[in-house]
């Protein structure tokens, strides 16, 4: 059977006015990523500020079209013309935002926000038939009762409240994935685990996969805890594997870095916290990329045929990672 | 390193070995936003004294009052914020001179700024200006705080302070804002506060748009000039596990008040206030146990309707009669460790 969502050799180039009249800045943004997402799983992907996994997100949801590279729906590619599972793909595939004030209109309520999309796409429902579902989903995503909900402008709820309507909204395409970028970054930490939790159960009782896109590796675990990680680095997917794999045993040094640079929020443990393994903070541009690992010049175990040509992808004990030189890379000890 | 004064203000009750041990005191501060209709008290009655060579850090989330509490060291809290009462202390000079903040006047608020205390602000990578060069940021900064500064004199500062963040002075002083990136940009910041060489520095969320790497390589910085230049700062953060690594000591806010204040070790492992154990408790880590985590139940606070008795208690899972009607009291321990919460009795 065939996965839910298959990217193949996906590329991303975006355009810009250069500084000379006539010429353009190209930015590689993404380069050549594959990925299999599955019914029902969460794949969480991880990487810092302006590794792509945004622009990925939305190429998974079709908010954008790669400038290479095939998406597949349900086996069939989302590209060709004529294609019936279109509409089916863009009603099941649904993004929620990293912003949930920007991404409400402020002068509609909480009701008129969650019905229109029902209301469009189920033009036989009647007012009290649409009603019903709105008070269903608003129910189904914690906002409890929902009358006292259902009225609310966006400005007199609280971040985590929006964001819930925010699910609830994408809940009302009966979507088969879900794509959530960063959703709880810009919530109340006290409340984080709260969202993480109805994340967790909306995957388990309606069997919606997610793709979570996110910079903290210790919520990705939490969530994706028997699911896959992906770890992006500039634009590449440099890691993927299971969350405990990834965890206990990181194969690729720039993943070793990265979890070794996760602060611990225990005093004694974060206090023997020994130096990351890397090398200087110079990230490489993306927008005059060189053939070869994009982490080439931090990694500590770089050589010089990290450069210059096509890195494959190796298989290492059920990981898949992209480096050509694992067999230098120490095995990751755990630092506590 | 030393502070203008304006008189030397002696508090009756302050002994000299407190002002020696301590930095700055501030001493039931009270501030209010007066909107038209309606007053948002953002700090209520809080005491906090930030030990002087140490990094002190505050964790609160939204509507805590931690960066009100920053401006108001800083005496510029954004109209209508208002300071309602209280008084801030700064003990200058190795404790020999004290002064207070409010009773500062303009002249010597200026000189008090950023010469004494110096701030990174939240969001600090759009506090850059645009249009001018990292140099003439830095120039003009010292500049305004002492007219006689020589441009060679600004210049030889500005390669001090930016070697001192691990930024090649010669490039970076030439390039413009958008030429660095955000990493570079806090850097660059941290650099800028620390030009007049002062005794404490605030930083409101130095970190919080930066990954974890970079994270990493500046708060180590940090603690580099905190132990190699015995500058005193002020953390304010809403991510405990940065607080766990580089705080000696951390005060948590909750609605405008200070819940508990103590030494980092023993709050973490005490965790005696209940909003102290649960946000420690809400905080997915990457290696232990997930079962015992929870998030808090409730809503953040409504600074315009708080309730009745202990702010907490509408989300406190240890809620008692007495904290419905009464605030708590302030209960130190023999260390300092202080907590206010009607569970612990003093």
């Amino acid at each position: 059977m065939s996965s839910l969502i298959e990217l193949r050799n996906i590329d991303m180039v975006f355009q810009r006015q250069g500084r000379v009249i006539g010429t353009k800045r190209k930015f590689h943004v993404l380069k050549n990523i594959s990925l299999n997402i599955e019914e029902g799983e969460i794949l969480a992907l991880v990487g810092e500020s302006g590794c792509g996994k945004t622009t990925l997100g939305k190429i998974i949801t079709g908010l954008l079209r790669p400038t290479k590279g095939d998406l597949l729906y349900k086996g069939n590619s989302v590209y060709k013309i004529f294609n019936t599972n279109y509409q089916e793909f863009r009603k099941s595939v649904q993004f929620i935002q990293q912003d949930s004030y920007a991404a409400l209109n402020p002068v509609r309520t909480v009701y008129q926000s969650i019905a229109a999309p029902i209301k469009a796409h189920n033009k036989e429902l009647s007012k009290e038939q649409v009603f019903e579902k709105v008070e269903e989903l608003l129910e189904i995503v914690g906002l409890i009762p929902a009358v006292q909900f259902i009225d609310k402008f966006p400005h007199q709820m609280s971040g985590g409240q929006r964001q819930r309507v925010l699910f609830a909204r994408a809940l009302t395409m009966k979507p088969r994935l879900i794509v959530a970028d960063e959703p709880v970054s810009m919530i109340d930490v006290s409340l984080r685990l709260s969202i993480l939790n109805l994340m967790a159960e909306l995957n388990k009782k309606l069997n919606i996969a997610f793709v979570y896109i996110t910079h903290d590796l210790a919520t990705a675990r939490y969530i994706a805890n028997d699911g896959r990680i992906a770890v992006m680095y500039l634009g590449e997917i440099m890691e993927l594997s299971s969350v405990s794999e990834l965890l206990n045993n990181p194969k690729h040094p720039y993943t070793q870095a990265l979890i070794s640079a996760v602060p611990i929020p225990d005093p004694r443990l974060a206090r023997q916290q020994k130096a990351l393994p890397i090398k200087n903070m110079d990230f490489m541009s993306m927008e005059n990329r060189i053939d070869g690992c994009p982490f080439f010049s931090r990694c500590i175990y770089g050589e010089g045929k990290c450069i210059n040509r096509h890195i494959d992808y190796v298989n290492a004990e059920g990981s898949y990672v992209k480096c050509c030189n694992l067999e230098k890379v120490k095995r990751w000890e755990k630092q506590v | 390193m030393d502070a203008r004064q304006s008189g030397v203000i002696f508090k009756t009750f302050y002994e000299t070995d407190k002002a020696k041990e301590n930095i700055m005191t501030i001493s039931k501060l009270v501030v209010d936003y007066r909107l038209k209709r309606y007053s948002i008290r953002a700090i209520s009655d809080t005491t906090l004294n930030l030990k002087r060579g140490k990094i002190t850090a505050l964790v609160g989330e939204s509507g805590s009052g931690k960066s009100t509490l920053a401006s108001a060291i800083l005496n510029c809290i954004p109209n209508p914020g208002v300071i309602v009462s209280g008084e801030i202390y700064f003990h200058g000079n190795n404790g020999e001179k004290t002064i207070e903040i409010r009773k500062l006047s303009e002249k010597e608020l200026n000189q008090y700024r950023w010469r004494c205390v110096s701030m990174v602000f939240q969001g600090a990578q759009s506090a850059l200006n645009p249009v001018m060069t990292i140099f003439a940021q830095f120039y003009e900064t010292m500049k305004v705080h002492d007219k006689k500064t020589s441009k060679e004199a600004a210049y030889k500062r500005s390669c001090e302070v930016l070697k001192i963040v691990n930024l090649d002075p010669d490039r970076t002083l030439k390039m413009y804002a958008h030429e660095l990136s955000g990493g570079m940009k806090q850097r660059v910041m941290i650099a800028f506060s620390l030009l007049l060489n002062p005794d404490l520095i605030i930083l409101d969320e130095p970190t919080t748009a930066l990954d974890v790497i970079t994270q990493d390589y500046i708060l180590n910085i940090l603690k580099r000039i905190n132990r190699e230049m015995g500058t005193s700062m002020l953390l304010l953060t809403h991510d405990i596990a940065v607080v766990a690594k580089f705080a000696d000591y951390v005060g948590v806010m909750y609605a405008g008040k200070l819940v508990e204040y103590g030494d980092t070790l023993a709050v973490f492992e005490k965790k005696l206030h209940p909003y102290t154990a649960g946000l420690i408790n809400a905080t997915p880590s990457l290696y232990a146990d997930l079962e015992g985590l929870k998030p808090i139940g409730g809503n953040p606070p409504d600074l315009v309707n708080l309730p009745k008795g202990c702010v907490f208690h509408p989300r406190c899972p240890k809620c008692m009669e007495v904290c419905k009607n009464y605030m708590p009291p302030d209960t130190f321990d023999s260390s300092g460790h202080l907590v206010k919460c009607h569970l612990i009795k003093g």
